[in-house]
């Protein structure tokens, strides 16, 4: 194999239809990894990782560094909100601080757009980007279209409805971005508030209508809904939104699936009955999600040692 | 800064608002004034320059500058602002009230147009506010500022948005003849928005500025502007759209103006998609039709002026997350060569008509006393730089006059050197 040629991690919309392919490939040796009663390799042993969340996060902090220790990294966290850093405490120093632990590789959650970019410009451990603002979540996206792939056997000639808040979901972002690249076609859809401008440049087709949307959907992939976005005036009422955006039934199409990046909105957005449905992959998301990233950490830890 | 009696430069091209003079010209000025323009030669003047290669033009003046004092003079002063834009050739410059606090009263104007005589070689005029803090709430003593030292008003940094008082500020202001100038921007329709709304901010995940934000404010400036029969100006206008309310307005005899700035005309969002702080103003950069419908506009003339907005802000600032970064670009001492070779060289617009929107359309907007501006002629007061548009240097810390740094053009190469600048008396060697 060829060695990989990304420093950093920041979205999917810098990475070709080939590295995405070459990601699930790799994601799919430790899937299988995942499966050994001892589940883990010494890929990644001697490297420090550190896990720097300036956003709440279980989810996506828990994969990673169960994602890091099954790699044998030596794996540390550093979670604040960007809300309870002091006044004065700038990413600048975060970067000094960086610089000074000898750190080969940093995982970033950050509320505002571009910090990834920002640290990958300034400091010499690569940078993975676990969500910056409405920009992009490449690890969720990656692991999505692993989880699809691994269910339907190709991306290519799939349909995907993406449902919910399109504009302010850096999930919807990566996914179209991915999932169109990868061959397959994106129809989003939800309130027009939500719908970002110029989505069709990004090979998305908007639909007002859910039914129409989802008829022919192998995947429905539900977004979940900020309550914010409310008390903003972008919808509405929470009602309306169930009504006119949940999905409480399937639709007619064979053999189709579930997926939410969770956490869910059980009652909202999705009813609870959906997503326990035998047809929703939300839990192999979650799974596939350490397979995904021990895919990533290890491409981009330049780790020498076979699995 | 060297004084002195006489001033000889021979071989020089000189052009003005009327276009390019017979040349080569040997100018020649004698207490302060152009005393002769022509063949004769005066080689035992007390200094000499030789102007071949080079440009003779006239004084430029821009009506767009925040020079920060009182308040924030860790970004800038009256004194480094004014010498930044002296060394880009303006002579003649104005500086917007939107200090900490702002300039609202007739006190603050002449304290600062004191200062201003104080420390700057060049002529800084001050703007004062419409409103009281510039709270949009209740009109600031605009006649007694308009007898003590300014006639020209605004918010710069903020849109009026109460309809009652902008009518009021531009019915008001009839009474000494005097000038609004109007920071369109509805910012309900702004939000939190970082950057143009469009398919740059939809990739990058950035909230975005709606053109609407501008338009909406622009439609209702114009109609208070038409029902109070009242000039106004509009600022650094960005959008195709606005750019047409204008030209109807226009059409209509209204008493309306409108200037752009250099980073409109070169600049379109698809710079962004780096995250450069530095590209992040406000109105914000916007799509490439609207960047090409201002450069359509000022080929027409639909466009009167272009001002600078020269709006400094810290390093450390500027290096935060996008979304907390201020907005704003620095640019007066660039300005006049990133225009020339802009607009000039491929030749989408001649000299003359460069000079024009940097020189007597805006002394026209804003009044201006000297009524000599983009004129070089025999018998009125020095008011000129020498520009050699060969010459290449770096603009950065070293040759920056600024305290701050946050332009696009920061440690680039720019081509045209402004060499010296002549007001009065004054030679300013740069
Ligand atoms: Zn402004």
């Amino acid at each position: 194999m060829s060695p990989w040629k990304h420093k950093h991690l920041l979205g999917l919309s810098s990475l070709s239809k080939k590295e995405i392919t070459r990601i699930l490939d790799e994601a799919r040796e430790f899937y299988k990894v995942l499966e050994r009663p001892i589940p883990s390799v010494p890929a990644l042993r001697g490297k420090t990782i550190l896990n720097l969340f300036f956003e709440p996060s279980t989810r996506t902090l828990m994969s990673f560094t169960l994602s890091e220790k099954r790699l044998s990294a030596d794996s540390l966290t550093f979670s604040k909100t960007s809300s309870s850093i002091k006044k004065g405490e700038t990413l600048l120093d975060t970067v000094k601080y960086i610089e000074a632990m000898k750190i080969d590789g940093i995982v970033v959650r950050h509320s505002s757009a571009g910090v990834p970019y920002y640290l990958s410009q300034r400091i010499n451990a690569f940078v993975i980007n676990a969500g910056d603002g409405a920009h992009e979540h490449p690890t969720q996206a990656l692991l999505d279209l692993f989880t699809a792939r691994r269910h339907f056997k190709t991306l290519k000639g799939l349909k995907i409805a993406i449902i919910g808040d399109i504009k302010h979901s850096r999930v919807a972002k990566s996914n179209i971005i991915g999932f169109s690249k990868m061959g397959a076609s994106v129809t989003v859809c939800g309130p027009p508030t939500l719908i970002p401008f110029g989505i069709e440049k990004m090979n998305a087709i908007f639909e007002y209508d859910l039914k129409k949307a989802i008829k022919d959907a192998d995947i429905i992939y539900v977004l979940r809904i900020q309550m914010e976005r409310q008390e903003n005036g972008m919808f509405p009422s929470l009602r309306e939104y169930r009504e006119l955006f949940g999905i409480a039934q399937q639709n007619k199409k064979k053999g189709s699936i579930i997926m939410h990046p969770g956490p869910i909105n059980r009652g909202l957005e999705l009813t609870s009955s959906m997503a326990d449905a035998p047809n929703s992959l939300i839990t192999e998301q979650v799974k596939t999600g350490v397979a995904v990233r021990m895919a990533i950490l290890y491409l981009l830890g330049g780790a020498s040692e076979k699995i | 800064m060297k004084k002195f009696k006489s001033l000889y430069i021979k071989n020089i091209t000189v052009y003005d608002i009327k276009g390019k003079k017979k040349s080569p010209q040997n100018i020649y000025i004698e207490n302060g004034i152009v005393s002769d323009m022509g063949k004769n030669t005066y080689p035992n003047a007390d200094i000499v320059i030789d102007g071949e290669d080079c440009l003779l033009l006239p004084g430029l003046i821009d009506i767009h500058e925040h020079l920060r004092e009182p308040g924030e003079e860790h970004k800038e002063t009256i004194a480094s602002g004014a010498l930044a834009a002296l060394a880009g050739g303006f002579t003649d410059i104005y500086a917007m009230p939107n200090t900490k606090p702002p300039i609202d009263t007739p006190e603050k104007v002449k304290f600062n147009l004191m200062k201003a005589k104080e420390v700057a070689y060049n002529n800084v005029h001050v703007i004062g506010s419409i409103t009281k803090g510039q709270r949009g709430e209740s009109l600031a003593e605009l006649g007694l500022m308009a007898k003590y030292g300014t006639t020209v008003f605004s918010d710069d940094g903020k849109w009026v948005s109460n309809a009652r008082i902008m009518r009021y500020a531009l019915e008001y202001t009839k009474m000494f003849n005097g000038l609004i100038i109007s920071h369109a921007e509805d910012l309900s329709l702004t939000g939190n928005g970082q950057i143009h709304e469009g398919e740059i901010s939809t990739l990058l995940g950035l909230s975005g500025i709606p053109e609407v934000s501008e338009t909406c404010a622009i439609a209702r400036d114009i109609d208070l502007a038409r029902f109070t029969k009242a000039k106004l100006h509009i600022t650094h206008i960005s959008t195709e759209q606005g750019l047409k309310m204008i030209k109807q307005a226009k059409l209509d005899g209204l008493k309306i103006s409108v200037d752009v700035t250099p980073h409109h005309i070169f600049f379109t969002d698809e710079n962004l998609t780096n995250f450069d702080t530095n590209l992040k103003v406000k109105p914000p950069i916007r799509s490439r039709r609207d960047r090409d419908s201002i450069i359509r506009a000022i080929k027409n003339g639909l466009v009167d002026a272009i001002a600078t907005d020269h709006a400094p802000h810290s390093k450390e600032e500027k290096e935060l997350e996008f979304v907390e970064a201020p907005f704003g670009i620095i640019g007066n001492q660039i300005a006049f060569p990133i225009l020339y070779k802009r607009l000039v060289v491929p030749g989408i617009i001649t000299l003359k008509q460069l000079l024009k929107l940097l020189t007597s359309n805006p002394a026209n907007i804003v009044q201006l006393k000297n009524k000599n501006k983009g004129s070089i002629k025999k018998g009125i007061e020095a008011d000129l730089f020498i520009f050699n548009p060969n010459e290449k240097w770096t603009f950065s810390k070293e040759t920056s006059f600024s305290l701050s740094e946050n332009s696009p053009f920061f440690n680039k190469s720019i081509d045209g050197k402004i060499k010296y600048v002549i007001l009065k008396n004054q030679l300013h060697i740069f």
